[in-house]
């Protein structure tokens, strides 16, 4: 049982990477299979659509799910009960115009298929991705901060080399979030294009405006360099809280409801504000839980404005944390 | 090295545990502390070795002042209170560790450190699996094994066997032969007079 519990101790990145990638795969070829039906589904869709002077809906979902494809389909079931309820949206027409036109496009464009990616992933990601840096880091410095090691390295090295090492450690692991975000971005680009011409035809298909991906490597360094920022931020509260619980078990507990409590913060007092005094809707930016995604529904300027503001931020947080040795190794004798 | 204590007042939360405390001390002399416990002779030690800063007044080394720019003082190795080490390490591996920080001595000098306080045959054992008294051994084998100046022992002999203890002692007074500075405390009045060349007493942060 304890070379169990060392062995997970000493391996839990490579077996999270193993569990990342399986699902990765499951997602892709997942993403390929609901894809097709799904484009299959609005194809035929668009065809009666413009094609059918009746516009007889119930007729056209009744015959499409009978068919065995699209009997268990999410989407095609949600969209027939969407149509049939409420009917056919504004503009169909227009849209249905563009998919007809690009229905022989190819499909498999990089902006859908990171899209899917990040939608499949992100209710695990958005709010564990704080977990999977933090648990780590904090268990390497509670460690050192429970066995009072800056009381021996005292006399042996100065305060600001004992952090040196100390914040080193703490950082070790800020790599992480970012190689995943490069690895999801790899696959789709070794297994898409970037004509985004289907998408374009269907804009529901993907998570970002077309503008934003003006520039494919400003886009990818720019969700990376966002995914970076949040590392850094998650690391920062974690020291920040671990400055004054030593113990790795409520470090890990109190570091979470911290950054739940930034975030419980942000929607509600920060956003409230912004709406109601300011008349501005800029708060939906303020999330520190969305890293993911990536929204860029104000623009990318305010997001990574935000991310930055937050890193800096955090970064002075722990300044002010750590910069008092006196109290540090204070803090250490009483946690013991 | 003179090591001078001017002055020097500590207060923790507007409570005076130090008070104009002045002292000196010189090569080739071994100091005593005495006093009730929260006297005040830990935190003496503690701002001696650069782990507080006083409040008010000076420490000095040699004339210069290390510890109002919170540098680190030299040559000055220091058991304070409980030994603190990593428990999922070795003996061995704990003393290696603290020796790398400045790369100044190798196994043989670490090995010869387990060996003044009969710690030898220990060393490959977890230091999670020590008892006190070899817990104890192990805080002052990092503190003699780079071959300090100065020797800060906060109530080194808690829990040690005699025949430790005995051999410790004649150590101690070898290094103070070479000319080092040794400040101890203890509760046992027997250990300080054995050892010191000079008692001080501590009475309510005061020193007499």
């Amino acid at each position: 049982m304890n070379q169990i519990k060392e062995f997970f101790k000493n391996h839990w990145l490579i077996m999270f990477v193993i569990v990342f990638l399986m699902s990765l795969v499951f997602i892709f070829q997942n993403y390929y299979k609901q894809f097709d039906v799904r484009n299959d589904f609005y194809n035929r869709f668009c065809h009666f659509f413009l094609e059918d002077n009746h516009k007889d809906i119930n007729t056209f979902c009744t015959n499409i799910l009978s068919e065995k494809k699209f009997q268990k389909d999410q989407y095609s079931n949600l969209m027939c009960q969407k149509y049939v309820q409420e009917g056919v949206y504004e503009g169909a027409e227009q849209a249905c115009q563009k998919t007809v036109a690009a229905e022989n496009e190819p499909k498999d464009d990089f902006l859908a298929m990171l899209g899917e990616m990040v939608l499949k992933l992100g209710g695990l990601l958005n709010p564990f991705s704080f977990l999977f840096i933090v648990i780590p880091t904090l268990m390497g410095i509670c460690k050192i901060l429970r066995r009072k090691y800056i009381i021996n390295s005292n006399t042996r090295e100065s305060y600001k080399d004992f952090l040196i090492q100390f914040f080193k450690k703490a950082y070790r692991y800020v790599w992480v979030l970012p190689v995943f975000a490069l690895f999801m971005i790899v696959v789709c680009i070794l297994s898409t294009t970037f004509d985004h011409t289907f998408s374009l035809a269907h804009p529901n298909n993907i998570l970002w405006e077309l503008t934003t991906f003006q520039n494919k490597y400003l886009f990818i360094l720019g969700y990376v360099g966002n995914i970076l920022m949040y590392s850094f931020l998650f690391i920062n509260i974690s020291l920040m809280v671990a400055r004054k619980h030593h113990n790795t078990f409520v470090a890990i507990i109190v570091s979470y409801l911290t950054y739940i409590g930034i975030e419980i913060f942000l929607e509600v007092v920060v956003k409230t504000f912004m709406y109601v005094v300011l008349h501005s809707e800029l708060g939906e930016v303020f999330n520190i839980m969305n890293l993911w995604t990536y929204s860029d529904s104000w623009g990318l300027f305010p997001l990574l404005t935000f991310s930055a503001t937050m890193c800096i931020l955090s970064f002075v947080g722990v300044y002010f944390a750590y910069r008092d040795k006196e109290a540090l190794v204070i803090a250490c004798e009483k946690n013991n | 090295m003179k090591i001078e204590v001017k002055n020097v007042c500590k207060e923790f939360k507007q409570i005076p545990v130090l008070q104009d405390v002045n002292m000196t001390f010189e090569d080739g002399n071994i100091y005593g502390f005495e006093g009730r416990n929260g006297s005040g002779k830990s935190v003496l030690l503690k701002i001696i070795c650069g782990l507080y800063k006083p409040t008010s007044g000076h420490v000095l080394y040699d004339g210069k002042e290390y510890l109002k720019r919170s540098e680190y003082v030299p040559n000055v190795r220091a058991l304070i209170e409980k030994p603190c080490f990593f428990s999922d390490l070795t003996g061995l591996e704990n003393l290696n560790l603290l020796a790398k920080i400045q790369n100044k001595i190798g196994k043989k000098e670490i090995l010869d450190a387990l060996e003044a306080v009969n710690l030898l045959e220990e060393k490959d054992k977890k230091f999670s699996k020590y008892s006190l008294g070899m817990k104890q051994k192990l805080g002052i084998a990092q503190v003699i094994m780079e071959d300090a100046h100065v020797l800060i022992l906060d109530e080194p002999f808690n829990g040690v066997e005699k025949e430790s203890v005995e051999k410790i002692k004649k150590y101690l007074l070898k290094e103070k032969d070479k000319g080092k500075i040794i400040l101890l405390t203890s509760h046992m009045e027997s250990d300080l007079t054995s050892l010191a060349d000079k008692i001080y007493n501590f009475d309510g942060g005061r020193v007499e």
